[in-house]
């Protein structure tokens, strides 16, 4: 089984804690900077976990949107507050910026929008006015829920103009890359010639930090190295947020429109662990089949991957889970195969992980530069890989990258250098 | 395009399709005053719930009811391939907040969440968030199934044809055996209610004509779980078409996904909007102009996600039991698409 290789990636769009768009982005991960830091876009001081990867913005009104996405005809979302939800706001904002590098116009309008959301509760905001009522809005009458799913994809769909289908992906921590996958399929099965995808997700709130609080799953630690991923002295992760979009196309509509393609989607798998609701298969068997599954719809071997971008939580089992799921694919390379995890950099995005991730993969396909893995300092020997912790030079044609989601669901993408 | 091997349901007329076409056929339509909580004081007086309640389940502190119903069903299925060779797709009609797992939480909040921790997020389940989670079901069944192949979990309304799609396209490549795709929503919870009354999507009046019939004011909200067994094959095909638009889709968007050879039986969309079912009646009948016509969801309630694994399961009983050698069923759930599946003789069943 081989993909066809058709599948290319034209317009990058990227929302992070490093900042607002792509080049800082990228920016951020050269200067192998990390953004874990107290937490300010809201008062987190009595929280037990009280540091996390912010989006450099405190709260986003009228005049902030105007500033971020100007001339961009969101309308009523913006006038209505939705977009004052920061993954609303931050979807919005990566897929105008993936829309104009791709040189998108009138005509891409028919792409398909593959997206990924994160865990979709009320505006949180409008409990003020619950609560100042003493909670009689006990019916929820008078709140705005975000129960549909698929708010993002219709703020975008708006923003944008888009007519073609919608899908939408709640696979937890691995959304962000099978949205990803699924836009490729999409244009490998010729339901459509293009394809915006990519996840958004944000869980810097109280309900967010507080839920995952009392899940014990971040490190206690309020310090900028709260996740340390395959460090031996991993405590737990780091909640972060940001979107990334991807404009996919087929190549032969890239070519036509004159489009630079960036990278190729070259082959993806996913697989479930069927183990435990809580935590990961621990011999990574299943994490291993997704991978495997990866390289062989791309048709290549794992010898050739240059890169791995790594799930890599700082987790105490999500990382040596991994490792072994990585030597079991790759064997003695594994010896060799460099692996990075950038949640210590910049947190875990939740559902937007995997896209974001990627777009780190389409940086390192275009620069030959690997990022590092941020507070990695002492190698867990439980995970017997090799973890680069500085940026490193070196030319890649192939990456990996992982996204393992809570609940056993694993996705791999891998992403070709286009010539 | 896949076959249909196994399904098994969940619905406010029974849990097999053979006893919703039963009870159909006799004249009946689903729909009562609000059993599940007061709903007096809301605008949609008249719900279609599944009757009962789901199995006791040790894993009910992370599942909806409704959810619950859908692990139910699956654990019907009997499928031959097991482990990496087995898929998995899960559709969920959507996340939505539920007041039990928030009110310890918000009830002695500040208005500015001053202090939030102490005053109620503290007081959160350790599990809230996995309870929460928008993938519970996917990993839960793939621990009861023992499905560890390819998989993913979609949400929205239209979410039961995108994931009855993906796995079909996994199926033809070759990646798994076999598949097993289930999908679940309820519309009968507080939110739902009000957002649908306020739109006027659902009818805010007791025992509404259904639609296509003259005074036809909305849907009944309902809910469902169903999930199927599909294997390489031919019978079932599903396609989707959208318009971008912000309510339902256009004429011109159903005629797309209804494209292919005449069928002899359509399951209309039933949206119960007097205008946008007639126009839907008068377009399929230009393309299918000797199908008959039926609507499982004006007798079964406002499905959501699950509608096209319900829809897929009984047109493939009729198939079988002869009504038709083919047929269609349309979904327009989704703001601006709309879904189509197309179902045909399939493989006999084990």
């Amino acid at each position: 089984m081989s993909s066809a290789a058709k599948v290319v990636i034209t317009g990058v769009g990227v929302v992070s804690p490093f900042g607002f768009d792509r080049q800082s982005f990228e920016a951020g991960l050269r200067g192998h900077r990390s953004t874990v830091g107290p937490i300010r876009s809201f008062d987190a001081r009595t929280f037990p976990t009280r540091v996390a990867a912010e989006v450099p913005v405190r709260s986003i009104d009228a005049e902030w949107l105007s500033g971020h996405l100007p001339g961009a005809p969101v309308g009523a979302w913006a006038e209505q507050g939705w977009l004052r939800d920061r993954k609303l706001a931050f979807a919005c904002m990566a897929a105008a910026e993936a829309w104009r590098q791709a040189g998108c116009r009138v005509h891409e309008r028919e792409a398909a929008l593959s997206i990924a959301l994160g865990l979709e509760q009320a505006l949180l905001e409008d409990f003020a006015p619950a609560l100042e009522d003493g909670m009689r809005l006990a019916h929820g009458e008078g709140l705005r829920y975000r129960a549909p799913v698929d708010l993002a994809a219709r703020a975008i769909g708006d923003q944008l103009g888009l007519t073609g289908r919608v899908t939408v992906h709640t696979s937890a921590c691995a959304a962000g890359a099978l949205a990803v996958a699924q836009g490729a399929t999409l244009i490998e099965r010729g339901v459509t010639s293009i394809v915006l995808a990519g996840g958004a997700d944000s869980m810097v709130n109280p309900l967010g930090v507080g839920g995952m609080a009392r899940l014990q799953a971040p490190s206690p630690r309020a310090e900028r190295s709260a996740c340390r991923p395959f460090d031996a002295r991993r405590d737990g992760l780091a909640i972060g947020e940001g979107a990334a979009l991807f404009v996919l196309e087929h190549a032969e509509r890239a070519a036509s429109r004159g489009a630079t393609p960036l990278a190729r989607v070259r082959g993806w798998g996913s697989s479930q662990d069927g183990h435990a609701a809580t935590k990961p298969l621990p011999d990574g068997s299943a994490a291993a089949r997704a991978m495997r599954l990866a390289l062989e719809r791309a048709g290549r071997p794992p010898g050739a991957i240059g890169w791995l971008n790594a799930h890599g939580t700082g987790t105490p089992l999500n990382d040596p889970a991994e490792a072994r799921a990585i030597r079991s694919v790759f064997g003695s390379h594994a010896d060799d195969l460099p692996v990075s995890s950038l949640k210590g950099a910049i947190g875990h995005l939740m559902a937007a992980a995997g896209a974001v991730e990627l777009a780190a993969s389409v940086m390192a396909l275009r620069e030959d530069l690997l990022p590092g893995t941020a507070h990695h300092e002492e190698l867990d020997p439980e995970c017997p890989i090799r973890v680069i912790a500085e940026p490193t030079q070196a030319p890649v044609e192939l990456v990996l990258s992982n996204s393992f989601g809570f609940g056993g669901q694993n996705a791999s993408v891998l992403l070709e250098r286009c010539a | 395009m896949s076959a249909i091997l196994g399904a098994a349901l969940r619905t406010s007329l029974g849990n097999t399709a053979e006893q919703i076409l039963e009870r159909v056929a006799a004249g009946e339509r689903a729909g009562g005053p609000n059993p599940l909580f007061e709903g007096e004081t809301y605008a949609c007086p008249w719900v279609a719930p599944v009757p009962g309640e789901p199995s006791r389940s040790p894993h009910a502190r992370f599942l909806s009811r409704i959810a619950r119903f859908a692990m139910d069903a699956a654990a019907e299925l009997s499928p031959s391939a097991t482990g990496d060779r087995l898929g998995l797709y899960t559709a969920v009609g959507g996340l939505r907040a539920h007041w039990d797992a928030f009110m310890p939480a918000f009830e002695k909040q500040n208005a500015d969440l001053r202090g939030a921790w102490g005053k109620g997020f503290r007081l959160l389940h350790p599990f809230w968030m996995l309870q929460h989670l928008s993938n519970n079901s996917q990993a839960l069944l793939s621990m009861q199934l023992d499905a560890r192949g390819e998989g993913q979990c979609f949400g929205g309304a239209k979410a039961g044809a995108e994931a009855l799609q993906s796995a079909h396209w996994a199926l033809e490549a070759g990646v798994i055996d076999a598949a097993i795709v289930v999908a679940y929503d309820s519309f009968i919870e507080p939110e739902c209610l009000v957002e649908m009354a306020a739109r006027g999507a659902a009818a805010t009046v007791k025992d509404p004509p259904p639609a296509y019939t003259p005074g036809a004011c909305g849907v009944v909200p309902g809910e469902a779980a169903a999930a199927l067994l599909l294997v390489r094959g031919a019978g079932l095909a599903v396609r989707e078409a959208a318009d971008g638009g912000s309510g339902l889709p256009s004429v011109d968007t159903l005629l797309r996904v209804a494209e292919g050879p005449p069928v002899d039986l359509i399951d209309g969309a039933g949206v119960a909007q007097p205008d946008f079912d007639a126009a839907e009646r008068s377009a399929l009948a230009e393309r299918h102009p000797k199908a008959g016509w039926q609507c499982s969801q004006s007798a079964l309630g406002f499905m959501g996600a699950p509608t096209a694994l319900v829809q897929a399961a009984l047109l493939d009983a009729q198939i079988r039991g002869g009504a038709c050698a083919s047929a269609l069923g349309l979904s327009a759930a989704a703001p601006g698409l709309a879904a189509a599946l197309r179902v045909e003789a399939s493989q006999p069943r084990d």
